[in-house]
């Protein structure tokens, strides 16, 4: 009895192994593998979508919150010589950039891209950007104080009452990197310094921050919008403010999405459908309307209310290309800021 | 002929899954621009920051370590030693907390002690708890609930292996408390120091709780330097103060064994203190910690699951991932179980020295950060010659493998230890191949440890963060790595749904166990 209970255990166990280990006959056809660094509560329902549309099977990998947008772009680089991605969703240009520089990616000039703004594209096609991102205050409701400018961080009556998150991952990286090539580097140094004197608590990504701010244990941090989005909509007693918008002040700091097509992959076909679903005005204004409330770039897009068009907005101007390089060159800073 | 063949071929095999990774990471570290420099390895041992972060994995892991053994030494005592109510269910309670992924515990206790916590509701003190959470004593907490069953674990099988006779005539002219101190804690000494040291690897190692908590120890550093600053050589280098410790547990285990066999658990009837009018109390002070340390975070996760719909929902949101997470970790705790038999196998039976050397490689292997082993993956197996492993879910085995073999040969090499080797002599003897022994007398003899094996193997497979995040191959994602992808922006009650369908798997899984365990027992007579 035991021996016969012994056989049949193992015979299910070998039948399903087969089938688990095989692959189906069909799945070299109609499948794109993607790699996405957009939030995966906002993402995977897109890419769900696309699948139920074209019958194309979406296989994805997706970032961790604490690794964010770097975790899997280090993937990409690893994998360079034998890629085994198709397209990458990026949720900032920067490491799009990175990936460009790395002769990580291919050209694809996509007919959804023609209503996006120049500025939000690399002109020579290797990236596009779409459903932007708004970099923003979290401000916990109780404060009677707020903060209107990414320079109060440094000021005395904000003197450990600020988080941000780590900037050695996704778009907080961007932003500093991005005001160092506004400033200047002397200017964005002593910025940096100044953040650590001023007791700014480091957390490990936006949501944290975000979740820190609304727990009240700090007054306000820098995130992204749809982190403060998110948390609006779950109750939590924060609201938004926008960054340096007077006369005088650079702007906010907008981070588009961006995808890109993989030098060398596997199902170009596939991932060239995908790319054209992804900067649809369809999919940006299903993007608006989801909890992340990203800006569409093509215009016309309906919004909801409580989001601010582009076009209302003082956009900080930046070259995402000098960005990225930045970026790069201010490492050795942003590892001896957190002291690695 | 048979039997050299196959031995040859399992340390080739073995060696490739655990070996390799390490050889072309280090070799990396060493080569720059095809040259060889030292630099990195100058910078590192040079460097202040890493000198604190040093210091905080050993603080860490040293208080852990001595607050795990202090505290666990004496609770093995009570749940094998005494007659306390209800001792298979704190048995059971107490060793729980191993076989969860430590990040949920981190997760319930933010619930439970963040700023605006459930405590806060009650007490008002979320500010404080808060920032004791956040940090070292968090970090210090967290580990001890999860590693204390290490210690119990291993005590207890020490407890079971001393010899009844020398305590029972102790006994004769002594009280139990002397009999303790001079017989007991003596013979089991080597347990004691076993246990210190493995829960000080374990503590030092861990990730996903340092992280969480904000707390900058060595491991979360050679993630950042792997994953920010895309250097695979730097996360190399700062592995080498957990290699080093590593070696130190190897030489631990090994210099413990070779002073003093372990016995295995005794048959005969072994001391049992009688409480007496204590035993209500004490009975109620370990149910009460129980419920402290281990019924009250999961309880949490249970109330923020937000109810049945939630967790219904949430099945359905991960059920094939759940379906592929129970076949990754069943592949990997029957290979696991396969590896580990047959290393203990050829060290204990056979003596080679080949074998010692995979059981070394494999403790420190099981020591090292899972992040290290799934650099050394990616950097092995990522080759369009070896696409076919790197693409395919043969990829997130062989880290289990690397990682846990160690596991199962210690399970195995005690099996070896209590049975002597004298039933396959007298088969060697009579003509019996080395087949027929092997599968005739070796394994029946042992079969109760395999399914041990396997049941450790699965469950710590299923819980793997570390390497699985760094190599799943697209659509391979398992629970574990679903539940920190989903951190972001995702809503509370689907996170703890999820965790506490992981936490239930692995209940599910032990439960398992005990009821084949048992079903075996009453059926063989055994």
């Amino acid at each position: 009895m035991n021996k016969l209970f012994f056989k049949i255990t193992l015979l299910i166990f070998v039948l399903n192994l087969t089938a688990f280990c095989s692959k189906k006959g069909n799945d070299k056809k109609g499948v794109v593998v993607v790699y996405v660094s957009e939030d995966r509560v906002f993402s995977e329902p897109i890419l769900k979508e696309f699948e139920k549309k074209t019958g194309i099977k979406v296989k994805a990998v997706y970032d961790t919150e604490e690794t964010k947008s770097t975790g899997v772009t280090n993937r990409l680089i690893a994998e360079k010589n034998n890629p085994q991605c198709d397209v990458y969703w990026a949720n900032e240009p920067i490491r799009a950039e990175v990936l460009k520089q790395k002769g990580v990616l291919d050209v694809y000039f996509s007919k959804n891209a023609k209503g996006i703004p120049e500025n939000f594209k690399d002109k020579n096609g290797y990236w596009t950007g779409f459903s932007a991102r708004i970099r923003v205050f979290v401000v916990n409701k109780k404060s009677k104080k707020v903060p209107s400018s990414i320079f109060d961080y440094v000021k005395p009556e904000w003197r450990g009452k600020g988080v941000i998150a780590n900037p050695l991952f996704g778009t907080t990286t961007s932003h500093i990197a991005a005001l160092f090539t506004l400033l200047g580097d002397k200017k964005g140094r002593k910025f940096l310094e100044s953040l650590k004197r001023n007791n700014i608590k480091i957390s490990s990504s936006n949501g944290e921050s975000a979740d820190l701010v609304a727990s009240g244990e700090y007054i306000f941090s820098l995130v992204d919008s749809d982190d403060a989005n998110s948390r609006i909509k779950q109750g939590k007693p924060v609201k938004i403010v926008y960054p340096d918008q007077g006369k005088d002040d650079p702007g906010c700091f907008v981070i588009p999405n961006t995808v890109m097509l993989i030098k060398g992959a596997p199902h170009r076909e596939e991932a060239k459908k995908l790319i054209d679903f992804l900067l649809s005005p369809e999919t940006e204004q299903k993007l608006a309307f989801a909890d992340c409330a990203q800006i569409p770039l093509h215009k016309g897009v309906k919004i909801p209310e409580n989001l601010k068009p582009i076009e209302k907005l003082k956009v900080m101007r930046v070259d995402f290309e000098k960005v990225a390089k930045k970026m790069i060159e201010i490492q050795p800073l942003l590892k001896k800021f957190l002291g690695l | 002929m048979i039997k050299k063949s196959f031995y040859y071929s399992l340390f080739v095999i073995i060696g490739i899954i655990i070996i390799f990774p390490f050889i072309i990471m280090f070799k990396k570290s060493f080569y720059i621009n095809g040259q060889i420099d030292l630099s990195l390895y100058e910078k590192f041992f040079t460097s202040k920051a890493n000198f604190t972060l040093f210091k905080n994995s050993f603080l860490l892991a040293g208080t852990v370590a001595l607050l795990a053994t202090i505290s666990g030494l004496p609770l093995a005592v009570l749940l094998n030693r005494t007659n306390i109510y209800f001792k298979k269910v704190l048995l059971v309670l107490f060793t729980f907390p191993l076989f969860v992924p430590p990040y949920i515990f981190a997760i319930s206790w933010y619930y439970i002690l963040g700023k605006n916590g459930i405590l806060n509701s009650f007490l008002h003190t979320g500010a404080i708890t808060s920032s004791l959470f956040f940090g070292f004593p968090g970090c210090v907490f967290i580990h001890f609930s999860i590693f204390l069953p290490v210690v119990i674990i291993v005590v207890s099988f020490f407890l079971k292996g001393v010899n009844p006779n020398l305590e029972n005539s102790a006994r004769l002219y002594t009280g139990w408390k002397r009999v303790m101190l001079n017989i007991t804690v003596p013979t089991i000494f080597k347990g004691i120091v076993l246990a210190f040291v493995l829960v000080f690897i374990l503590s030092f190692g861990e990730l996903s709780v340092p992280t969480f908590l904000r707390y900058d120890v060595f491991p979360v550093v050679t993630f950042l330097k792997f994953s920010a600053f895309y250097d695979y050589s730097g996360a190399t280098v700062s592995t080498i103060p957990v290699l080093i410790l590593g070696l130190i547990f190897v030489f631990t285990l090994k210099s413990l064994k070779t002073a003093n066999e372990i016995d295995g658990p005794s048959s005969e009837e072994q001391l049992l203190i009688e409480l007496g009018k204590n035993r209500l109390w004490v009975s109620f002070l370990m149910a009460v910690s129980g419920i402290i340390l281990i019924v009250i975070p999961f309880s949490v996760l249970v109330m923020k699951s937000g109810g049945i719909k939630n967790i219904v929902h949430a099945f359905k949101l991960a059920q094939s991932t759940l379906l592929r997470s129970l076949y990754l970790a069943a592949i990997g705790g029957l290979l696991i179980t396969i590896m580990g038999f047959f290393i203990a196998y050829f060290e204990k039976r056979e003596n080679k020295k080949g074998a010692f050397l995979l059981d070394s490689l494999s403790l420190v292997a099981f020591a090292i950060p899972g992040t290290v082993i799934g650099v050394g993956l990616i950097l092995l197996w990522n080759t369009p010659q070896t696409n076919f492993i790197y693409s395919s879910p043969i990829i997130i085995v062989l880290g289990y493998l690397a990682k846990y073999t160690a596991i199962s040969s210690k399970i195995f090499e005690v099996g070896f230890g209590k049975y002597p080797p004298s039933a396959e002599e007298a088969a060697m003897m009579c003509g019996a191949s080395w087949i027929k022994r092997l599968f005739f007398i070796t394994i029946p003899m042992l079969k109760h440890l395999f399914l041990l094996s396997f049941v450790v193997g699965f469950i710590f497979s299923l819980n793997d963060v570390g390497i699985t995040m760094l190599v799943y191959p697209p659509n391979f994602e398992t629970v574990s790595v679903k539940i920190f992808t989903l951190m972001a922006n995702g809503r509370e009650e689907i996170i703890s749904s999820l965790c506490l369908i992981l936490v239930l798997t692995v209940v599910f899984a032990m439960s398992l166990f005990f009821v084949l365990k048992r079903f075996k027992h009453e059926h063989s007579g055994n």
